[in-house]
């Protein structure tokens, strides 16, 4: 059995990112905050700062909305969402991992008790029990922590679990550990951003200017300890994933994007913070919530693009393709399909297309295959595996390459450049290199054509270009027109990239 | 013997089976599902107590005492639920995506809507003087959502029971904006479930003359919770009946000839003597036993309401379905750690809830 395909008009991955990135930055909050409550009730209990105390019962009043509820829905909302985008991928997780996850909703509920009498208990308890429940809150959430990152770890790097099917293999992966320094690192950082955010209305300014240093270090400590954990979650990562690092790769951007909003991070957290913390308010607060929130989006962005095209890494395609069926591609029959729109191509698009890509949104193919012809498209279809390390095997054989050509060729974009006939000819030549070699090829970075074509004539490559099915298996059939060959030959053999 | 040896074996590699005996995950699922109806019950019977009764004493009670604890309700409602949907996963996964996946976006609006709900009860519940009125129109707008809430999971619940549906929703619209096409015979079940929440909350109002300092021995707040169950078990029963009558004639007769006819026949019998026993504690000098035996029987009925449930959609599942063909390989090593954190889990929320609600104020 099969499952239906859930088509929204968002993409799958934004949707599942909007979600995630939301979640994360309050989940992780969850975990760092209880630390920040408890050390700081400790502080102000011994110092008998009954202002400070004041803040903190406030303080704990706005992590309890905001992470009672919205952490723990939005946690179920990213449950929902795998479920409804990816539920053979789900359906793996949740038989291989039921176990931690029932074990984390143990951790989960004594969190979310705890955290209950911790807010109504300031007045109610004594001292030292008030303490001991926000200790148990942290390390329930910790722990809560401890356990999930077991299993978003093992999508990225599953290890032995690979060949051994154990769940310890799984849970204790090649990333794990690296992964729990960095995410409590995260939590910490988070705990001084909210908290930064809360104190930023205290009326008392020698209090307020007390707290912003506090939440400073809350937040420069763990920023700088994250710098060499992150290194050694970086080199802890398979070299088959850190290959896929080239430039203007998404990954790479989102990398990049996490490094740059971290480091603005520590900058604007010295200002405010350490430097001149009397006068943070509300808005550099924000700001600075901000540059967490990119930080932490950049950093789940990258572990999920990092990722793809695999669900579970070296096991389970985003298509829904297991590593091991590779071998027998391209099968007999075709794909079974259990539920049907109506049209086999639509129905093979939603099957091996829709878990990663939408026809008009994020990762939009109508434009990609704009000016391309059918018979191209039904070509490239089994060969998507050899494009730049980012696509799964097509699952289907030729037939269903046929139908989802016939599909896709309906609902492409129009060509740029019979749309914009004016437009010059090497802006022309880039287009035609792009939609028929930039899949595969640059011309000077990854599997360069530079060297091939530069020192070619415009016969010599017009050869060699309508030869290309010659070449290797891997190499479609040239089959545009002669325009379109007379531009790819000026893009090729002018060597610009 | 030789079958559950093999089944704690380490396996070969990765395999879809299930990690753990059918019966446990099945008996796992009925505990947290009860203890999710519970708290589900409570804070959806109190709510609508708090809309549909009247400018009475027992609202302004109610008031003081019931609106405080919505906010936390809800929080552990929430996290009630987590358990019961993660272990139907394991076993009924693939109906439980399908059907969620037809009914997509319905399914999808549930989580906004959750966030939305808690944080209209807790600005209802702002101990600021907030006017009577103002907090009425505030939960008005939450029970709303708790409709939309439990009517959607009412209609998945069903759905993910009926393969059959499947096809022809999907086809008709694959972005997940189909609703469920039985909901003339489901919405009874949902009504029967949103009445016996009504029923729960009157037993949790009795409990609350037991327990809460401010209404501790108030007949009227007694009384009234009783007549709340009562009314509440009435209408449910009544819109049970109906929806047993409205099930497809094949599908009724295999439920009665099924264990699960006896479960509710048991069930019918706790109910009825809840009742009793609410009718006695309305006349008995010392009401707190006759509270106390009716809270646990309550939690029995639900109990096997859940059982029931499980019945009828092994019933509707006939031929999809068979559990003696599940692929089992027990992970013995993460079970026992689950075990473990469970028990230590409980110790530490004892602790905590005896700290909480037994010690006096700080001095």
């Amino acid at each position: 059995m099969n499952y239906p395909v859930w088509e929204p008009f968002l993409s799958n991955s934004l949707l599942i990112a909007i979600v995630a990135i939301l979640h994360v930055f309050v989940s992780h909050f969850a975990v760092g905050g209880g630390l920040y409550l408890v050390l700081a009730e400790i502080w102000a209990r011994k110092k008998n700062d009954e202002q400070h105390k004041k803040y903190l019962v406030k303080h704990s009043k706005f992590f309890a909305l905001t992470t009672l509820v919205f952490g723990a829905a939005s946690g179920v909302g990213i449950w929902v969402t795998i479920g409804l985008i990816h539920p053979t991928g789900t359906k793996w997780l949740i038989n291989n991992f039921v176990w931690g996850w029932a074990t984390e909703w143990v951790f989960f509920f004594v969190e979310i008790t705890a955290a209950l009498m911790y807010y109504y208990g300031w007045q109610k308890l004594k001292a030292s029990t008030h303490l001991a429940i926000g200790w148990i809150y942290f390390i329930a959430a910790w722990l809560s922590l401890v356990i999930i990152n077991g299993i978003l770890t093992f999508m990225l790097t599953p290890g032995e679990w690979i060949t051994t099917g154990n769940f310890w293999d799984g849970f204790f992966n090649p990333t794990y550990w690296p992964s729990t320094l960095f995410r409590t690192c995260i939590a910490l950082i988070l705990a001084g951003l909210f908290a930064t955010f809360s104190v930023a209305k205290e009326k008392d300014k020698d209090l307020r200017a007390r707290i912003m240093r506090r939440n400073g270090l809350f937040i420069i400590v763990p920023l700088v300890l994250a710098i060499p954990i992150g290194w050694w979650h970086y080199k802890a990562l398979p070299d088959a994933i850190i290959a896929t690092l080239l430039p203007g790769s998404v990954q790479l951007l989102a990398l990049q994007v996490m490094i740059f909003a971290a480091g603005l991070l520590f900058v604007l957290t010295l200002l405010s913070n350490i430097i001149f913390p009397r006068h943070t308010g509300y808005v550099s607060a924000a700001v600075l919530m901000l540059c967490g929130l990119m930080a932490m989006g950049g950093f789940e962005w990258s572990r999920e693009a990092l990722r793809k095209p695999f669900v579970i890494y070296g096991f389970l395609y985003s298509n829904n393709l297991l590593v091991s069926q590779e071998a027998n591609l391209p099968p007999e029959a075709p794909l079974a399909i259990d539920y049907s729109t109506g049209d086999r191509g639509h129905d093979i698009y939603l099957s091996q297309c829709r878990s990663c890509h939408t026809l008009n949104g994020y990762k939009a193919l109508a434009p990609k295959l704009a000016g391309v012809d059918e018979a191209y498209i039904a070509q490239i279809i089994p060969r998507l595996h050899h494009y730049t390390g980012k696509m799964p095997p097509f699952a289907g054989n030729e037939e269903d390459a046929a139908a989802l050509a016939v599909y896709l060729t309906a609902h492409k974009a129009e060509d740029p450049i019979s749309v914009h006939p004016m437009m010059p000819d090497w802006e022309k030549a880039q287009i035609v290199f792009n939609r028929r070699c930039g899949g595969c090829h640059t011309m000077t970075g990854f599997r360069p054509l530079n060297d091939t074509f530069t020192d070619m004539s415009a016969e010599e490559a017009s050869e060699v270009i309508l030869a290309l099915q010659d070449l290797t298996e891997e190499m479609p059939e040239f089959t545009g027109d002669e325009e379109e060959l007379r531009l790819l030959i000026l893009h090729l053999t002018g060597g610009a990239d | 013997m030789n079958t559950i040896f093999q089944s704690i074996i380490a396996t070969a590699g990765p395999s879809m089976s299930i990690p753990g005996p059918y019966f446990l995950f099945t008996l796992l699922h009925w505990l947290t599902l009860t203890l999710h109806f519970i708290a589900m019950n409570f804070l959806f019977g109190g709510v609508m107590l708090m809309v549909l009764s009247k400018k009475s004493a027992y609202r302004r009670i109610l008031f003081s005492e019931n609106l405080k604890a919505f906010p936390s309700a809800m929080a552990t409602t929430i996290t009630l639920g987590v358990a019961p949907l993660l272990f139907l996963q394991v076993i009924y996964g693939k109906f439980f995506y399908s059907a969620s996946i037809v009914t997509g976006w319905n399914w999808f609006w549930l989580i906004p809507v959750v966030i939305v709900v808690y944080y209209l009860l807790y600005a209802a519940s702002l101990k600021k003087k907030i006017a009577d009125s103002a907090r009425i129109k505030l939960l008005i707008f939450a029970l709303i959502g708790l409709v939309y809430i439990s009517f959607t999971f009412t209609m998945l619940s069903d759905l993910a029971s009926k393969p059959y549906l499947w096809s022809e929703l999907y086809l008709s619209s694959p972005a997940g904006c189909s609703l469920n096409p039985s909901w003339g015979q489901t919405i009874f079940r949902w009504a029967h479930a949103v009445t016996g929440a009504l029923a729960v909350a009157g037993i949790i109002i009795q409990l609350y003359t037991l327990f809460v300092a401010k209404v501790r021995g108030n007949r009227d707040l007694l009384n009234f919770g009783g007549r709340m169950f009562l009314l509440g078990t009435l209408k449910a029963t009544l819109f049970a009946i109906i929806y047993l009558i409205t099930l497809e004639p094949m599908v009724l007769r295999n439920f009665l000839a099924s264990p699960g006819m006896h479960v509710m026949v048991t069930a019918i019998v706790i109910n009825m003597i809840i009742a009793w026993l609410v009718y006695k504690t309305s006349t008995s000098s010392n009401p707190r036993p006759l509270v106390l035996i009716n809270a646990v029987l309550t939690f029995l009925a639900i109990f096997l309401m859940v059982m029931t449930r499980h019945y009828l959609r092994l019933v509707y599942l006939e031929g999809e379905f068979d559990q003696a063909a599940l692929d089992t390989t027990t992970q013995v090593g993460p079970l026992v750690m689950f075990l473990l954190t469970f028990v230590v889990g409980l110790i530490v929320l004892f602790w905590m809830l005896k700290s909480y609600f037994g010690k006096p104020k700080q001095s």
